[in-house]
């Protein structure tokens, strides 16, 4: 086994530990989401067909809110403790440390909302389409959410209440995930080919990967200064 | 080892210290003393590359040095303030984590060894959150064993550590330098300690 996978495969393992012990962090944002979406079908009353259209962009602004609750504390820990230090001292890459600890955060953070897909298409109404389709662009999307966040946490990581100002920093470059992203539910409802969308999300979701770990890496180092 | 050549750092618009020049040799143990603020910990960030310099040059092994270096992070153990243990973790998952992040697994005989000089043998599975300060640091301070590093930094390695501790550290340093590595630490303690270089700083008129 090469040093790298050693320390990778240590890092996920760290974070997962990490998560388990203290689940209460790793359940908020999902509570979130889900009494975001419940309400939804309780305030809209007994209209279903609203409530089936108006379905996707719910459940993207929902997905999307919750993933900006849950960044606040991606770095913040390590920062506060020092094993950040230890992270920029590392000889193993830097980026790629950075991508294993994001990929870890969306496994508890994104893939449960993924996941939780079906479920919300029963509490909402949608049809089968529509929720198919909405969860292969929450896969492709919500991982494009956490690399971006993860860039937000990293830049504001020395400070003391960081949250909002993730969300104002990040806002903006999650907007072509939320449009891509509930284009694609309603260009599959209505029958036209999604090819090109799905092709964009994916697009996107490459171009995070490959930047956002530069990104946070470079953020990071300033951080510490 | 490591060479520095005029190497400039200020803190808030303040210069800590100017110009300052020194080399480290295989086998040589380096305390850095001076007043509280007088730059030690900055000095000792610096080398490890955590913070940028104003001006000057690090080179280790007559090659200059940049953040992030593999070579440089592979050949440096660096133990700050905060020593990155996680609360969250036992004393042993800490212990196991850190390794594997420096390339290595944590060898069972060392390990062992180590705890037990440290008193630590019976809390391996204990949350680290729960030990006291004094325990945090020994945690940390099992790196020193387990590692290769040849060049150690090590802020204030002594601070919290009962006497018999302290003694284990003492002994620790001296056995890596005889093994040819180079350790440059911080420390208020009047140490007695024999064979050791020091580099006062904050005597140049820096004090407010």
């Amino acid at each position: 086994m090469s040093r790298f996978t050693l320390a990778a495969g240590a890092l996920c393992q760290r974070e997962l530990l990490l998560l388990w012990r203290h689940k209460t962090n790793v359940l908020q944002p999902l509570i979130f989401y889900l009494i975001v979406m419940t309400l939804f079908p309780l305030a809209l009353g007994h209209s279903a067909k609203l409530l089936a259209r108006i379905a996707p962009g719910v459940a993207w602004v929902a997905a999307l809110l919750s993933m900006l609750l849950s960044l606040e504390n991606l770095f913040a820990k390590d920062h506060q403790d020092g094993s950040l230090e230890i992270l920029l001292l590392s000889p193993q890459p830097l980026p790629a440390l950075v991508l294993v600890k994001i990929f870890t955060h969306w496994l508890v953070t994104g893939l449960p909302i993924v996941l939780l897909t079906p479920l919300m298409a029963l509490l909402m109404g949608m049809p089968d389409v529509s929720w198919h389709y909405l969860m292969l662009g929450l896969l492709l999307g919500t991982p494009s959410l956490s690399l971006v966040g993860a860039i937000g946490s990293a830049l504001t990581v020395g400070l003391s209440s960081s949250g909002v100002l993730i969300a104002l920093l990040m806002l903006p470059l999650y907007i072509p995930v939320l449009i891509f992203g509930s284009g694609l539910v309603v260009t599959a409802a209505a029958g036209l080919p999604v090819a090109g969308i799905l092709a964009i999300l994916g697009a996107l979701l490459c171009l995070c990967i490959a930047l956002a770990p530069l990104a946070c890496g470079f953020a990071l180092r300033v951080a510490c200064q | 080892m490591l060479t520095v050549t005029g190497l400039c750092t200020e803190r808030d618009e303040r210069a800590l210290f100017e110009n300052l020049s020194f080399t480290v040799n295989k086998g040589q143990l380096l305390q850095i003393t001076g007043p509280n603020g007088a730059g030690k910990t900055t000095l000792l960030r610096t080398l490890a590359t955590l913070y940028q310099p104003e001006a000057g040059q690090i080179s280790f092994e007559g090659r200059s040095i940049n953040a992030g270096d593999p070579n440089y992070c592979q050949s440096l153990l660096y133990i700050g303030h905060q020593a990155g243990i996680k609360a969250g973790l036992t004393v042993k998952e800490n212990i196991t984590w850190l390794c594997a992040l420096q390339g290595g697994v944590p060898a069972a005989a060392p390990l062992r060894e180590g705890l037990r000089a440290l008193g630590l043998q019976d809390m391996q599975h204990s949350l680290a959150g729960s030990l006291s300060a004094g325990q945090k640091r020994k945690v940390a301070l099992t790196r020193l064993l387990l590692t290769r590093a040849s060049l150690w930094i090590l802020d204030e390695p002594f601070t919290a550590l009962d006497k018999a501790s302290c003694d284990w550290l003492t002994q620790c340093l001296y056995q890596h330098s005889g093994a040819g590595g180079a350790v440059i630490f911080t420390s208020h303690q009047a140490l007695t300690l024999e064979g050791i270089t020091t580099l006062s700083l904050g005597e140049g008129g820096h004090d407010e």
